[in-house]
Formats: structure tokens, sequence, C-alpha cells
């Protein structure tokens, strides 16, 4: 198996501007015992290596752009076209979509899939759930000096820079003597416009903690991805005529572990399970395919998720009630203080707040003398893009759409446009006309290193994030 | 299609060692260009059948897969370990051999058409399609942009120095295309599929009745002697920092006035450090032992130095008078003399200007038909001066006319071609097997790999030719006191060899027109427009202009063969003939390191 190390050492912290504490006693979930430190893109290509020896085959570098219907059922999907400009014309080297048809279909694209979300919204999946939530997190993969850290290290902790009412924290997995991933995830219901999780994560590096551990060391890697954390009540129906879902495409993460990866392996496993009985009987409806969640509330997938059903919704206030609410729930089997045993939670773009109501207390305004990056330790999001290896065809239509340039304006004004904070690779950006003052959207999508945030946290939902061409992206070398 | 390692992608990992997660290599960027034309014809005639060819290792099958992907119905692989160290005259006679034996049609009835890259990130010669195109005998376009099949003939728009040309070349032919045509498409999902499930057809010498010795480095008439490392090919970026435009001004200014060492100069004190230190010092005895072999003059008779004087429109192209500068120091050298071919219409008065330049003799051939340049009769022409003089070096401008012309001219007498030289000397070779010392060898030097790395090639077939890239050399001083051999004396001679021009039509068979005679400009831009109008859509805005410029030939007089009529039209984009020592800001090496003869 192609991991870093066993986790050896575990620390739970508070950071406060300048120092920190250490919990006393390890947080229940956050026992990592057993576990060990990875490269999720190592083990990635190393089941696919087990899988093509199998006889499975993979086409990577094709991106499937839509789902085929056949009488209201899944009957496939169609890979993009590419070959196209960025007006959407067709030029000489125009290469046709192929249509891939099958009698079942298992939709495993990470989070936020995009052919997913029209699946669940075409037979309302979602009925009756709570709507998705995510957290973005911002990853850096450092070479330091030996002697800092113990491969299989593990440090969490929350606070600075975060502020109180925010769910989040950061992350240190020693995967060598020398090689460390660090990071911070940020819950995207998040109230503040100005709100900028790629600037936080470089005020973090900035505290003395990090700074002593990275000091002198070099950048190797950045990445963003969001995390699917509605939790158990956000999972949608994972099955219909012809088709499945699994893994971050589900939602399926437990929050207070913070993991999801074998979740993930393990929903792969009873889908394929499901489509092996089902092929053998020639029935793929979804009478024969609701033996999945059959499978599913049998298995440690649901005992992982159903007793922190609630877990992630506590936290919606602030951090003190959450965890007074986490408490409640430990005591009640995941209950905690609802009536109904559910806790409701709206979707993240809801949560933002009118700049003019926050009076000037925002993010920018809180941390504006430590926003001047010295390209050493912290990075502008332009250099965190270089280390990204995300590289996108540049005659192609942006991946990135924003139907309705007219919203923009609307946003500029009630919000100062807060796709320049939450996007972490800069796709975004609000240029100012020097004649007249008017500001405008101008879009970067080849910086893109597809965390999907934008699809999520744009306060009029006025993005989708569509794939790019097959094979374009960042290129996750030890991430 | 050739498979090169991947330029620069090689990074060093965590460990230090270098990250081999990546692919290794890929196809060669200029090759998937030339991928895509074959990709474009099939659009339009779907019956037709794309065979991707290599010749290589069989890990070169990745590439080939990837060809499939994108839409080509075979692949052929020549692969056999005895075609290691073939230079590219052996690579255009392998692959020639393959394609007559294995894949061509016998009763040429079926027409068709090679599409090939331009050059190779890892060779950067350019000469293997001009060596495919004349071991085939078929025409050739090279540094082609624009692609436009009429079924029995093919219209090009090809590159040439500050302009391009629109040529017409009839089918069957070779074309090789420029990296800035259209980009290769991406693979679709089912060629993926079927990419995966293909064979690769795979032969071996045998296979295709080629001897052993005909290739491998026994068949290549050039060889690598020698490679040193470049220490510092480019000056130093400096980063000027300043507030204002007056503050950087003061910055910049003393810039200016620094010296600027060229690449050339630097390789002669990197030469001389690293073969200091080389990996395999010779020691004293090894040296003793080399200077007691015998020398050998392996020249065999080949005298004289040849050089092409290449026309531009109405003047000479710097980079021919360039090239007189080495070729007059080698000749000193050797105690021998320059000889210049100056080809076109009425062109003898430039005779005086190429003697004044440093030629000691100058062999004029007057014909209309060659006005304007062409690969075919050019050939013609220059490999009978070739088989009547016997010279021991030709030199070529690299241009992308002298560039075709080389390589074509070197498979058709015999002879090895070192392209884009920036440095000539002569030298010794040390042959340890035969027990002698060659000389004295044309020790032709260029950069490779990338820059990154000197390249010394040497032959011994006569003549051993080489082309240099224009701006590398600074023409010698005018002296229009220099005496040649007496305009009249060339004239005879011209006079001998268009005579022998007559013989062109039959050897060159389908390009026996290719230059038309001078024409009026409406013609020229009746073909201009035809460019705007039907390309419009991506034609640079410069060369949507050539129909306001000064095209200078195109197709008067049009002749009646039809099919066999190659079309020459010319657009001059610049006014002002390219001279790379203007541009002061570029790299372009500033010819310091050649001594003056």
């Amino acid at each position: 198996m192609p991991f870093e190390a066993p986790v050896a050492k575990e620390e739970v912290m508070y950071f406060t501007r300048q120092s920190y504490f250490a919990s006393p006693v390890t947080l229940p979930y956050f026992d990592n015992k057993g576990n060990y430190v990875a490269s999720l893109g190592k083990i990635t290509r190393w089941l696919a290596d087990i899988a093509e020896k199998k006889g499975v085959q993979i086409f990577p570098g094709f991106s499937a752009a839509e789902l085929l219907y056949d009488n209201g059922k899944v009957t496939g999907v169609r890979t993009a076209a590419s070959g196209i400009d960025k007006h959407g014309e067709p030029m000489p080297n125009y290469q046709p979509p192929t249509d891939v048809r099958a009698r079942l279909t298992i939709l495993a694209e990470g989070t936020r899939g995009s052919l997913t979300k029209t699946l669940v919204r075409q037979f309302n999946l979602d009925k009756d759930r709570n709507p998705q939530i995510y957290s973005l997190g911002v990853k850096e993969v450092w070479e330091i000096p030996e002697g800092r850290i113990e491969p299989g290290y593990v440090a969490h902790s929350m606070g600075y820079p975060l502020s109180i009412d925010q769910f989040g924290g950061a992350f240190i997995y020693g995967m060598s003597k020398t090689v460390v991933a660090l990071g911070l995830a940020v819950g995207l219901d998040y109230a503040d416009p100005t709100f900028d999780p790629h600037h936080a994560f470089q005020i973090y590096k900035k505290h003395p903690f990090v700074a002593k551990l990275l000091q002198g060391g070099k950048i190797l890697r950045y990445g963003a991805k969001t995390i699917p954390e509605g939790g158990y009540y956000a999972i949608p129906q994972l099955y219909h005529d012809n088709v499945m879902i699994v893994g971050d495409s589900a939602g399926l993460v437990a929050m207070p572990s913070l993991k999801g990866i074998h979740l993930a392996i393990y929903s792969g496993m009873l889908a394929a399970k499901t489509a092996f009985e089902a092929l053998q009987k020639n029935d793929t409806s979804q009478q024969q395919l609701r033996h999945y969640e059959e499978l599913f509330r049998q298995s440690p997938i649901y005992k992982a998720l159903y007793p922190v059903r609630n877990f992630r919704q506590g936290f919606k206030s602030n951090l003190i009630a959450g965890m007074m609410q986490f408490g409640t729930q430990l005591v009640t089997g995941g209950r905690g203080f609802s009536l109904s045993g559910k806790l409701e939670m709206a979707e993240d773009y809801k949560h933002y707040h009118l700049l003019q109501h926050l009076n000037g207390s925002t993010f920018n305004s809180k941390y504006n003398g430590q926003l001047a990056f010295d390209k050493k330790t912290t990075f502008d999001k332009e250099t965190n893009v270089f280390y990204s290896g995300t590289k996108h065809d540049e005659e192609q239509p942006s991946h990135i759409v924003v139907p309705n340039l007219a919203t923009c304006q609307e946003c500029i004004e009630k919000y100062n446009a807060p796709c320049q904070g939450f996007c972490p690779a800069n796709v975004f950006e609000i240029v100012t006309e020097l004649k007249n003052g008017r500001k405008s959207l101008v879009l970067h999508p080849s910086n893109c290193v597809h965390c999907k945030t934008c699809d999520i946290k744009d306060p009029f939902h006025n993005v989708t994030w569509t794939p790019p061409y097959g094979g374009d992206g960042p290129e996750y070398v030890n991430m | 299609m050739k498979q090169v390692p991947l330029p620069s992608e090689m990074r060093m990992g965590a460990d230090g060692l270098m990250d081999r997660t990546r692919a290794k290599s890929m196809i060669n960027v200029d090759c998937t260009f030339g991928l895509e034309q074959g990709l474009e014809i099939k659009a339009r005639v779907p019956d037709a059948e794309l065979i991707v060819v290599s010749m290589g290792p069989g890990s070169f099958e990745q590439s080939l897969r990837k060809a499939i992907s994108l839409g080509y119905d075979r692949a052929v692989l020549l692969s056999d370990k005895r075609l290691g160290g073939s230079d590219t005259f052996a690579t255009g006679l392998a692959l020639s051999t393959l394609l007559k034996t294995k894949l061509l049609p016998p009763d040429s009835k079926d027409p068709f058409i090679i599409f090939a890259g331009r050059q190779t990130s890892d060779g950067d010669t350019a000469h293997v399609p001009s060596q495919v195109g004349e071991n085939l005998d078929i025409p050739q376009a090279t540094f082609v942009e624009e692609v436009d099949y009429h079924g029995d003939y093919v219209e090009v728009v090809r590159m040439i120095e500050g302009g391009h040309q629109r040529l017409r070349v009839p089918v069957p032919c070779i074309i090789s295309v420029a990296p800035t045509a259209i980009h290769a498409r991406r693979p679709s999902l089912s060629d993926a599929i079927r990419a995966r499930e293909a064979q690769i057809e795979t032969y071996t010498l045998d296979d295709i009745g080629l001897a052993p010795a005909e290739v491998g480095l026994g068949g290549s008439p050039t060889l690598v002697s020698k490679v040193v490392n470049i220490k510092r090919s480019r000056p130093p970026v400096t980063m000027l920092q300043g507030k204002t435009p007056e503050a950087l001004f003061v910055e910049l200014a003393p810039v200016f006035d620094e010296n600027y060492v060229p690449p050339s100069a630097a390789h002669d004190a990197a030469d001389q450090e690293d073969t200091e230190d080389e990996d395999e010092p010779e020691t004293e005895e090894q040296k003793a032992k080399y200077a007691a072999y015998p020398r050998v003059d392996f020249r065999k008779g080949a005298k004289g130095i040849l050089t092409w004087i290449e026309m531009n429109d109405d003047h000479v192209a710097h980079s021919s008078f360039e090239i007189l500068n080495p070729a007059r120091r080698l000749a000193d050298e050797l105690q021998t003399t320059v000889t210049s071919v100056l080809i076109g219409d009425n062109v003898t008065s430039f005779a005086k200007q190429v003697i004044a330049h440093g030629a000691d003799e100058v062999i004029v051939v007057n014909d209309p038909r060659l006005k304007e340049y062409s690969t075919l009769p050019f050939t013609a022409v220059i490999s009978q001066i070739i088989k009547a003089r016997n010279p021991e070096i030709a030199l070529f401008g690299a241009t992308t006319s002298g560039r075709e012309l080389a390589p074509r001219l070197g498979s058709r007498v015999k002879a090895g071609v070192t392209a884009d030289c920036t440095i000539l000397k002569i030298g010794d070779f040390v042959n340890k097997k035969q027990k002698a010392i060659l000389y004295p060898c044309l020790e032709a030097i260029r950069p490779t790999y990338g820059e990154s790395k000197l390249a010394t090639i040497i032959g011994f077939w006569c003549p051993q030719m080489a082309t240099a890239r224009p701006g590398t050399f600074e023409a010698l001083p005018v002296d229009h006191s220099r005496q040649g051999k007496s305009p009249n004396s060339k004239l005879n001679s011209a006079q001998k060899t268009s005579s022998s021009t007559s013989s062109i039509p039959s050897a060159t068979k389908a390009e026996v027109r290719v230059c038309s005679a001078p024409t009026s400009s409406s013609a020229g831009a009746g073909l201009a427009a035809k460019s705007t109008t039907s390309n419009s859509s991506k034609n640079s805005p410069s060369r949507s202009k050539s129909g306001d410029s000064k095209p200078t030939g195109a197709p008067a007089g049009r002749p009646s063969t039809g099919a066999s009529r190659h079309i020459v039209a010319r657009s001059v984009n610049r006014a002002k003939p390219c001279d790379p020592r203007c541009t002061w800001l570029w790299p372009s090496p500033a010819p310091s390191s050649t001594p003056a003869a």
C-alpha cells in the first residue's frame, strides 16, 4: 500500500493570535491510532492499477458532459466535444463527443458532481433532505529541513485565524521526515462576503507555531478541494433507474472524524455488489437498485454517519455552541436538542450578510495588515496556482459559466463580489475601468483548480461549474 | 511522427531524485500538427486511410496509440536495434524504404500525401521530410502553415524569409507542417477505446529488405564527435527596479553599453574548459599513441567550398552573404577556393556583390523558370554542379529554403548535412578502429537539446554539408576591389550550367514549370485575395495584407501541364529584409568569434 507513515503522534490545539494551547483530552472521533498518513493521489493511482489488472478499463482524460436519457431513464453519458473556440464555434480540429451507452451508470464525480447535480434535480432525489453543504479545504505540501517533524505526526487546530462564528480548522500531517502537508478547511456557511479561505490559510502560516515549522523550507504543491459535510441528512437518494451515486458525489463524509475516503471506497464496493446482482438478474430498475441503500444501511458507512447526523448543523452559529450541541448529541445518540431528531441547515450561499450590515468588521479589515505575501512562506493566489500544476487548453469555452452579468453588478454593490475571495485560484477578478470607475467581472478559467466553490458559494447562485476538456486541470502530485 | 522526451518536464522530487511519476515522453509537438493535417483531410475525404508511421524503439507504441485515439486508422513502427545511430540521411532512407515496401500502393493508382512535423524537439534538423521526399522521388513542401486539399493537388502556404509562398503541389507529395498551423485535436473516447485494442504493425530491417550497413552508424554520413554543455547560453535576466520611467532609464542605460557575449564565444571558453575535465581524459600515453597514427586525407580528391546564394525578391538574402564569411575562412585554411552558386532569372549582375563579400567564383544560372525558389529544380541545378565540381564542403544559409534544399541535396548526392550550425571549423578526427587520423574534417557545431548543449558533427562523405543560422556570422566587409574570376569566365560557366539546365525538366518531373515568369502584380493580388476570402477567419492580419504589398511572382504565362503545375505566389510581410542584428534585444548571437578571413 502506498502509505506514507503510520500515525505516530496526535495533537488537537486551539490557536490564538500568537500562541496556542493543546486540548488535554483527545476529542471523541479524533483518535487516529492505527491509521496512516497517505497521499490520496498515490492511493487512487495504486487502486487504478489493481483494477486494470483485474480487467477494468479506465479511460482518463475524458470529461462526461451530460447524462443520456431514454424514456426518462438514464442510459449513459456523453463526453464533452473538443476543438471549440472561446465563443463556442467549432474549429477545424473539432472532435465530436462520444456517447457511452450503458445499462447501468455509476456516478463517481467527486465533490459537487456536475452530472449528479442534474440527476438529483431531475428526479427530486433530495426530497425531504437537508441541502448539501460544504467546506473548502486549501492545502500545501512542503519540503522542510529534517528534524522538525516525525513521519505520522498529526495535528488539528481550531481558532486563529478563523473567527468564533466560523466552522473550520487547520491540519498538519507529517508525510516523511522532510515532507509535510498542511491546510485549512473552512465551512462555506460563513457570512462575511470579504472572507477569503486562501488568504486565511496564508495568515495561518504566519502563526508562530506554523512559521517555525516551515522556516527555510519550500512549497512543493498547492491545491484546493471542497468537502461535502452535510452528513447523513444531506445524502440524496443514491439510486434511480439504471443509475447509482457513490463517494463524495453522494456526500459520504463523517465530519467529526474528518474522514470520507474509506466511506467512498466502501460505497463503491456496495454499488459494485448491487450492480453485479442487477446485471445478473438483468434488472437495473430502481426497485432492484434499492438494494444499494439496504446494503448501505447495514454497512459501516451508516454506522459512521448516523450517530453524528446532526453534528455539522450544530456549528451553524458558533464554535462554542457547536461544541455544546455536540456534547448533547453524544449523550443522546445523535439526536441533540432537536425535537424531530433532525437539525435543519440552509444552503451555503444563503448565509451572506450585506456589507452595510457588517459595519466594517470584516475579514478584510481585521487582517488588513496581514495580506502581504512574501512569496517564501506565504503566497498570492497566482503563485499558488502555479504550484497546483493546473493546465487548461486556452482555446475552449469558459468552463465556468456566469449566466447573468447584470446580477454581477448587484452582487458588486451589495457584497463587493465575494467570488474574489472564495475562489482559491483567482478565477474571478473584478476590474475597474479607469475612465468611469465602473466595475465588471473578468474570468480566468484556466487558473481553475476544480474545487467548485464558485458553484456552491456564489450569493446569487449565478455560477455554474462545468467540466473543461478532459485531462485539463490541476496536477496533484503527492497530494 | 516521432516520440521525443518531455522537454524540461523532468523535475526534482522531494527526495532529490528525478520525478518519474510523469510520462517521460510525448509526441513531438511539430508532429502533432502534421497528424492534424491528415485528420483534416480525412474529415473531407472519409474513405481516406490514415496511417501513422514512426521509426524508433518499441516504447514509441504509446505515441502511436495516441495517434489512433486521435482518429488514425493504422499505426506502423519500424523498429530495429540496428537502426541505432542513424542520422537524418539514414532515417530518411529507412523510412522511405518502409513506405515503398510496405505501405505505398505499388501501382501508384491510389494517391497519397505524407504529412510530417516541421522538425523534432530533440534533433531540430527539419531534414527528414526532405530526405523521405527525395528517396521517394516526390515533390515536397516544408514549413507549411496552411493546407488546402483539392484532390489531385494541394495548395499550401509555406513560410519563407519575410513572408509566405503559396504553392500548388501535385499529389503524391510530402508536406512538413509548422507548429503555427492548426493545433492537433484531442482524442475522442471512441477512438481511445479503439486505440487500446489496436494492433501496432511492427517491421524490422529484414522485413523491408534494407541492408543493416545502409543504416545505423555505418549508413550515416554524419556522426556526433563531441557534446559539451553550454555554460551560459543567454545573458542573465536582470530585473530593473525603479518607480518612475526616469528612474528606470537610469538603470537601463548602462545595460546598453555592456558588451553582449554571443553563445558561440561562450562556447569557445566552455570548450576549452570542458575538454580539460572530460569524463575520459586522454592519458599522455594514449595521446602519444594517437599521434603516431598515420594522417589520412579522406576527401578522395574533393576540393573547394560551395555556397548557395539565395535570392530574396530582387536582392541577395543577407544570410547568403553571412555564410561567405566562414566559407572564406575555411577556404583560406584549406588553401582552396569559394565557389558560389547564384540561381535566378537575370541575376548575373549580383555576382559582383557576391565576390565583394568573399567568393572567388560565382556560377550564375539564369532561367525565367528559376526566378522563384522551388526545391526540385534548385536541387537539380545544384546537384549537377556538385557532381561537376566535386567540392569538399557545401554551405547554405539556414533559411526555410536552405533548410529544405540542403537535406534534399544531401540525399541526392549522398552527403551528410548538419543543420543550423553556429560554429564551423576544421579539425582532425582520431579513428581508433582504423587507427588513423582523418583530416581535414569540417567540424559543424550546433546547439542542441533545447540549446543546453553544443554538439560537434562531422562526416567523411563529401561534400560535407552544413546550414548556418542567419545572424550567426557577420558578413565580411564589402571589398569591391576583390577580383574573383572575371565575370566573363563566370558567365561562361553559367552558360555551361544553364545549358545543362535544359535537363532540369526531365530530372524534376512534376515541378518542371515550378518557377513562373515575372508577372503582373494583378495575378499575385488575385491569389492573395483568394487567400483572404477563403481563410479570412484564421488568416493573420499580416498575411491578409499581402494583397496590398508587392507580390512579385505569380502564375502568369501558365503552362498547360495541368496537375503537374506548381504555382508560386509570394507575399512579403516585411518591407525590409530581415536583418537579425537590427533587433538588439533579441539575443541572437552577435558574430564576434569568427576571425576575419
